[in-house]
């Protein structure tokens, strides 16, 4: 049988969010979730000192875990599980990086609104045709292959309008993974310059967010926001091509923000 | 693993230089700082066991160290000795060509000195330099391929020097995403660094974490539980499948061939789904730790390994399929070849070697694991071709063999009365210089971590792409730009894991 | 008509005074002030040309001219085919010489005199009436040709062309010369009118033959197109254009004229011509495609247009062998409409590569950049006269190719297996052509043009740039390549009016409803550039407005950055794609015509490579790398046939080893001879 009639003999393969829910986006355990904010245990604060990227701050009030940090290692739900816990679904993404924080945390209503609006303001002529410049800012390669995952059958994200280019120059969103070096800090810039205004910014795992595990070391890498003025942030290590996915459409105000957060 | 120190620089050349010349396979090269100077360590395979050559560099008056170059006479060491000149400031004396590779630093910055206590040094690095130009004629200019490229790929610039459509020579410039991953292992506990170990290379993290834990387990001197080792195999298998499905689906993708590149998509999707139902990572992270598995780990089930004989026989067809379009062949055959005595040469490991008829597989060659007590083929699939379609070749033959590891494994392991998946008992890892290894989807990983009290060190990781992409510079001989792609896709090798 | 002779007489001051000019010890004023003269003189001269021709054209009487004694025929005459001829040629050398007169080699002494016996020769040949005339014009261009390229004889390769440009002319003047002795001792005429008269169809079909052979030499067709390569190039820059541009046109006139008095060819000669064309314009653009030098870029040109003239030419050969006088006129009219259209961009490619020259010394296309950016004026001459070559609308060459295309797809009316197979094979070739045509000179616009600015033009260097009189020179022409496109009606009328005598006026139904353009036959195809004119200027606007007024003006809110190069630092002195680089797809792609080679080589220090540095060793030595082609008739035709010349050379030379009582006997044997021949002539 030739390919082409060989390639339609699966049926659809195709996720129907977001239109449809889908079983994968809703059970992946992509988060994990300060269950009991203000139940200060030894085991809490032991799970804290116990982060091995520092993510976990335990105050005199409160407890708070930043996604942005999280690597999802999983060894607080092991010492505490009745703090944390793991959260299931793949609507991870935030706009704006402190909203990555759960837990225990004071919400900052003006400046998000304000960025919102601004991202908003941003893609209004976008509509179905979206063009995404993906740079690597020192990743561990594993970002790149959930990046490219979201033009497998599976997630076929043309069928939202949405395009990776290879040329700034045709690009609306910049989408970036990796701890930001201090080499990818020239090229960074340089791509950005290179793309017309106006620009959305996503950045992609914890690496980007806050440099992760390896970051922070003597190559810089405490994620691409000393670089860039980021507007969407995609937890994760690496962040799945749902949640990926959930950040573009965060960001093209495709999807509502943050359903979980707004009813909490 | 047999330590074999020397007191002179020149003796050390010389002994190891004999010792790959009795047929020991170079396997590495790295330095350690140690006091005021450092420690040359090689790493050489020598069939049973891995032994190290090491002997102390002490700095000259004037703060230099040096040591005799080997890559004059020992071609992997080409790219070893520029790195370490990086990390460590040795100078190999005679090398053919001292530039950056990992870290272009500016004139009279502090080195990072993997192993040093200098936590606080001020490195400052200077990236952004222009590229060498090294082949004149009438015409050239140099064609810059990264380090932002066109699609979704890790940063690394190539410097192909053409006339135009010929790639007569290139340069490889890695050093964009270095991130000083060495250091970061330094200080961590076991249980930490085997999540550093993780993302060194992302897409082969069991691979990774595997080599870190053995190193680990052989200096505490444990046994994980043969639940955990055959888990392990599992789960090295499942992302040995899903590497392998991605060079394919890349490979077609270069080819245009469309249905291929979404189909191959969609298997390697399904493996890393299955991969993240057992394990709650698509990348099998953070299950594999130092004296067994992560608990709370999923089992494979009947469910499952139905679901993976169903993806098998998908896989097997489309393979077939693959190889039977000419369009597609015609691409791979005779693209980017090396010859077999070249593979030997460069010493080089994974399908790009065993495609070269260079028969290194740790599976085989230093078993571990569960690969022990499953019955392994009498030897890994080799080719005899070197070329971008022989490596495809010997790919499919993994991918069929990985399925079977899976099943028989999955059956060993529900045959174990022991129902536990990690020591519970607690350990330490004794101080001192231990090796573990793992075969990751692109070739041998190999640790080599130092412990103090029980912490680690310094660690060196040898990624397999490190190692295997300096070939890279070689693989272009008839091949124009178009060839490009289909190179590169069939190496296969992870940026992240070359620049550190 | 004293028009003529007197502009002969011109031309022959010209040189005379241009030579003067040469001679050395004189004031610099005096040399400067002779040689202006001379040029001016020659101005002159084609200004009264284009006069006599254009009123001959109009339909005046035909111009003759002759005087009484040895040569009692009209030695100088002007018919509607030399007119339309003496247009073209000289319509084109017109803004060359204005622009030539301000270029730096114009004031060297006795190139004015070069250029100025190579329009006196062109002219004799176009206005002669007779074959000894012609014949005059002939050598007398080969003559010039041989002085002009070889001007700068002590630069490398100069003194080779020069050499070459000369033999070959020789071998093209003795064709001709065969030929017409052939039909003359048959006609006992050497007026051209009657000189075909009586003779059997076997002599007539000889001279056919070598007349287009003859002819085919001067215009550069493959095989014999070997020399034209070197000796344009090797030409001074204000001199190619008069030679490519201009002189090149007698061939096609004496192809033309050999149609007009000898009427049918033989079948075959149809059909080689046909093929031979479709073959030379392949070849022609392959070599220009890939050429890494400017000068010869346009020269291999040359042979690519001589191929689809010939093509053209081929149609009417066909339409005369068939007896189809509508046939003939589409072929022709669509030749002569080409021949207008590549005097034009040549003359222009030319005139700006001149300018080109003189700011940058060199014509190497990689270290030619930002043309148009440094050199508004050359700029875009080179662009237009590029874009007018590779047929773009908007340009007199965009119709041209268009009727060339179009009368070899009439090839259906012509039931005759061989013709029809020729037919067709020109078609494939010349549309093979035209494709890869545009690929050259994007080439020679996007990267030569207006590639990437990296060196700073001293403004001395823009001395000639920016004389009145380049830039009047240019922009003639630029109104020429577009201008003709126009009023492309009323072109064709004057070809059809130049034509009318071979074409029995066919050519007239060329032009329909008065704007309309079609291939002679009706109700086949129809164009009409002059509404392109109007068509496509208006649509550009209309999209600049639509995007300016849908865009809210911030369609002109631009913010520059730098060129994406990957976002790389770059390398070491780098730079971006070279011309070189961006042909060599085509070197590939055409490797079976060009016999590509590349090969990587470790360079010997003298050749810019540097081997065994200090610090270098086997993996950091810096290599060279060159990639050739060849010229398959060079190497296949005309290399094996060298150990066979010089053999003749030896044995030549024996004959005239110096003895003086042998050169003696030569001459008293070459009188008797003479003596023979002219009361042979005498008595009958």
């Amino acid at each position: 049988m030739p390919w082409v009639p060989h390639g339609i003999s699966n049926g659809k393969l195709t996720t129907g969010w977001p239109k449809k829910p889908d079983d994968y986006f809703d059970d992946f355990p992509a988060a994990i979730e300060v269950a009991a904010p203000w139940n200060l245990t030894d085991d809490a604060r032991a799970a804290a000192w116990q982060c091995p990227t520092s993510a976990i701050q335990v105050t005199a009030v409160g407890i708070s875990l930043d996604r942005g940090r999280c690597i999802l290692c999983r060894r607080c739900t092991l010492i505490a599980p009745g703090t944390f816990t793991v959260s299931h679904g793949s609507d991870t993404s935030r706009i704006g990086r402190d909203a990555l924080i759960v837990g225990d945390v004071k919400e900052e209503h003006e400046a998000l609104t304000m960025l919102r609006d601004s991202i908003a303001e941003r893609v209004r002529h976008l509509g179905r045709s979206v063009h995404i410049r993906h740079v690597d800012a020192g990743s561990d390669g594993s970002d790149e292959w959930e990046v490219q995952a979201l033009l497998n059958p599976v997630y076929d994200i043309h069928r939202l309008g949405i395009f990776i280019t290879p040329s700034p120059r045709h690009a609306d969103i910049l989408l970036v993974t990796g701890i930001g070096t201090e080499g990818m800090r020239e090229p960074l810039v340089r791509t950005r310059d290179g793309m017309p205004d106006p620009v959305v910014v996503i950045a992609v795992g914890a690496d980007a967010a806050s440099g992760g595990l390896i970051g922070g070391g003597y190559t810089g890498g405490v994620g691409i926001e000393p670089v860039l003025d980021v507007d969407v942030w995609v937890p994760g290590a690496p962040a799945t091509p749902f949640s990926i996915l959930h950040g573009i459409l965060l960001a093209l105000g495709r999807v509502p923000a943050g359903p979980r957060e707004e009813h909490r | 693993m047999t330590r074999r120190p020397y007191e002179s620089p020149d003796s050390w050349h010389d002994a190891l230089l004999a010792a790959v010349a009795s047929g020991a396979r170079f396997a590495g090269l790295y330095s350690t700082a140690d006091g005021p100077g450092a420690r040359l360590i090689a790493l050489l395979d020598a069939g049973e066991r891995f032994d190290t050559v090491e002997v102390p560099i002490t700095p000259d008056p004037t703060g230099r160290m040096s040591y005799p170059s080997l890559s004059p006479q020992l071609p992997p060491a080409f790219w070893y000795e520029r790195a370490l000149h990086d990390l460590s400031g040795l100078t190999p004396v005679g090398h053919p060509r001292l530039d950056p590779l990992l870290l272009p630093l500016t004139p009279g910055s502090a080195r990072p000195e993997p192993g040093g206590n200098n936590h606080h040094a001020r490195i400052a690095a200077d990236t952004d330099t222009q590229g060498p130009v090294d082949v004149t004629g009438h015409g050239l200019f140099t064609l810059t391929f990264g380090p932002v490229r066109s699609g979704v790929f890790e940063s690394i610039e190539f410097l192909l020097e053409t006339p135009g459509e010929d790639i007569p020579h290139l340069n490889i410039r890695p050093h964009f995403k270095h991130r000083g991953v060495a250091k970061r292992f330094e200080g961590r506990r076991p249980d930490d660094g085997v999540l550093v170990a993780e993302r060194v290379e992302g897409i082969a993290s069991v691979a990774h974490a595997l080599a870190f834990s053995h190193a680990v387990e052989a200096a505490a001197g444990i046994v994980p539980p043969p639940r955990a080792q055959y888990l392990r195999v599992v789960l090295a298998e499942l992302e040995r499948i899903a590497n392998h499905l991605d060079v394919a689906m890349r490979l077609c993708d270069a080819a245009g061939l469309a249905v291929a590149t979404s189909r191959f998509g969609w298997h390697k999707e399904t493996t890393m789904r299955i991969m993240s139902h057992l394990t709650g990572s698509r990348f099998g992270r953070t299950a594999v730790v130092p004296g067994g598995v992560r608990l709370g780990l999923t089992v494979p089930d009947e469910a499952l390994l139905g679901e993976l004989k169903t993806l098998h026989k998908r896989v097997s067809d489309d393979a077939r399929r693959t190889m039977g379009t000419p369009s597609f062949l015609d691409r791979l055959r005779g693209t980017g070849p090396l010859d077999a005595d070249y593979a030997a040469r460069w010493a080089l490991v994974g399908p790009i070697g065993r495609a070269s008829g260079h028969r290194v597989d740790d599976r085989w060659d230093h078993s571990y694991d569960g690969y022990g007590h499953l019955s392994l083929p009498g030897s890994p699939a080799t080719d005899e071709d070197g070329d971008a379609r022989a490596r495809l070749r010997v790919r499919w033959s993994e991918i069929d063999l990985a399925f079977k590891l899976i099943n028989a494994a999955t059956a060993a392991f529900t045959m174990q009365s022991d129902p536990r998946l990690i020591l519970e008992e607690p350990w330490q890892a004794a101080s001192g210089l231990s090796i573990g290894v793992a075969e990751a989807p692109q070739g041998e990983v190999l640790y080599a971590v130092s412990f103090q009290d029980g912490q680690i060190a310094r660690c060196f990781a040898r990624s397999p792409a490190l190692h295997n992409l300096v070939a890279f510079h070689d693989a272009f001989r008839t091949d124009i730009f178009t060839d490009f792609p289909f190179i590169e896709a069939s190496f296969g090798l992870s940026y992240a894991g070359v620049a550190m | 008509m004293t028009l003529i002779l007197t502009t002969a007489g011109l031309f022959a001051a010209a040189a005379l005074i241009g030579w003067i000019a040469g001679i050395p010890h004189r004031a610099r004023r005096a040399r400067h002030a002779l040689t202006l003269a001379s040029w001016l003189l020659s101005i002159a001269g084609t200004v009264l040309i284009l006069t006599a021709a254009a009123r001959v054209l109009a339909g005046h009487a035909a111009a003759a001219a002759g005087t009484q004694g040895v040569l009692t025929e009209s030695a100088l005459r002007v018919d509607r085919l030399s007119a339309l001829f003496l247009l073209i040629s000289f319509g084109v050398a017109l803004p060359a010489l204005i622009s030539a007169t301000a270029s730096r080699a114009a004031h060297r002494a006795r190139l004015s005199s070069g250029v100025a016996i190579v329009l006196l020769a062109t002219l004799l040949v176009i206005a002669g009436g007779n074959l000894f005339t012609l014949l005059l014009g002939w050598e007398g261009l080969g003559f010039a040709f041989y002085l002009v390229v070889g001007y700068d004889r002590r630069k490398p390769g100069r003194a080779r062309a020069a050499v070459l440009a000369g033999a070959f002319s020789s071998f093209s003047g003795a064709a001709v010369l065969l030929a017409g002795s052939l039909l003359y001792a048959y006609s006992h005429t050497l007026d051209l009118a009657g000189i075909a008269d009586g003779a059997p169809r076997l002599i007539r079909d000889t001279a056919y033959v070598l007349f287009v052979f003859g002819f085919a030499i001067k215009v550069g067709l493959m095989p014999v197109h070997l020399w034209l390569p070197p000796s344009y190039s090797a030409a001074p820059g204000p001199a190619r254009a008069i030679l490519a541009g201009s002189a090149v046109n007698v061939g096609f006139y004496g192809l033309w004229r050999t149609l007009h008095i000898l009427g049918a060819p033989p079948a075959w000669l149809a059909c080689v011509v046909l093929i031979v064309g479709g073959i030379t314009a392949i070849l022609g653009i392959s070599h220009a495609t890939v050429h890494a030098d400017l000068a010869y870029l346009i020269s291999w040109s040359s042979v690519e247009n001589a191929g689809v003239i010939l093509a053209g030419y081929g149609v009417a050969l066909v339409g005369a062998v068939t007896h189809h006088p509508q046939f003939l006129a589409a072929g022709l009219l669509a030749a002569t409409a080409q021949v207008v259209a590549h005097a034009l961009g040549k003359s222009l490619l030319f005139v700006s590569a001149a300018g080109i020259e003189d700011a940058y010394e060199t014509t190497d296309l990689d270290q030619l950049r930002a043309v148009a950016r440094n050199l508004p004026f050359s700029g875009a001459g080179l662009t237009i006269g590029a874009l007018t070559l590779a047929g773009i609308p908007l340009t007199a060459g965009f119709a041209s190719e268009w009727l060339t295309l179009e009368a070899l797809m009439q090839q259906f009316r012509v039931h005759d297996l061989p013709l029809d197979l020729s037919l067709a094979i020109a078609g494939v070739l010349v549309a093979l052509t035209i494709g890869v045509a545009s690929v050259a000179f994007v080439r020679l616009i996007a990267l030569t043009a207006f590639g990437r600015k990296n060196t700073a033009l001293r403004p001395e260097r823009r001395h000639y740039e920016r004389s009145w009189t380049h830039r009047l020179g240019i922009s003639l022409l630029i109104l020429g390549c577009l201008g003709v496109a126009a009023i492309a009606p009323l072109e064709m009328h004057v070809i059809a009016a130049g034509l009318d005598r071979i074409t029995d006026g066919a050519a007239n139904t060329a032009v329909t409803g008065g704007w309309i353009l079609q291939p002679v036959y009706a109700g086949f195809s129809a164009l009409s550039p002059s509404l392109l004119w109007i068509v496509i200027p208006g649509y550009v606007l209309l999209v600049a407005l639509l995007s300016w007024a849908i865009s809210g003006r911030r369609f002109l809110k631009v913010r520059r950055v730098v060129p994406w190069t990957s976002a790389s630092p770059g390398v070491a002195h780098g730079r971006g794609y070279t011309s070189f680089a961006f042909a060599n797809p085509m070197r590939k792609v055409l490797a079976a015509v060009l016999l590509t080679k590349g090969e990587l080589r470790r360079e010997e220090a003298a050749s810019g490579g540097r081997v065994g540095d200090e610090d270098q060793g086997p993996r950091g030595v810096q290599l060279g790398y060159t990639v050739d082609v060849v010229d398959v008739v060079e190497r296949y035709l005309y290399r094996p046939l060298i150990p066979a010349g010089r053999r003749i050379v030896h044995a030549a030379q024996r004959l005239q080893s110096g003895r003086l009582d042998a050169y003696m006997a030569y001459m008293l044997i070459a009188v008797l001879a003479i003596l023979a021949v002219v009361t042979g002539i005498a008595q009958s």
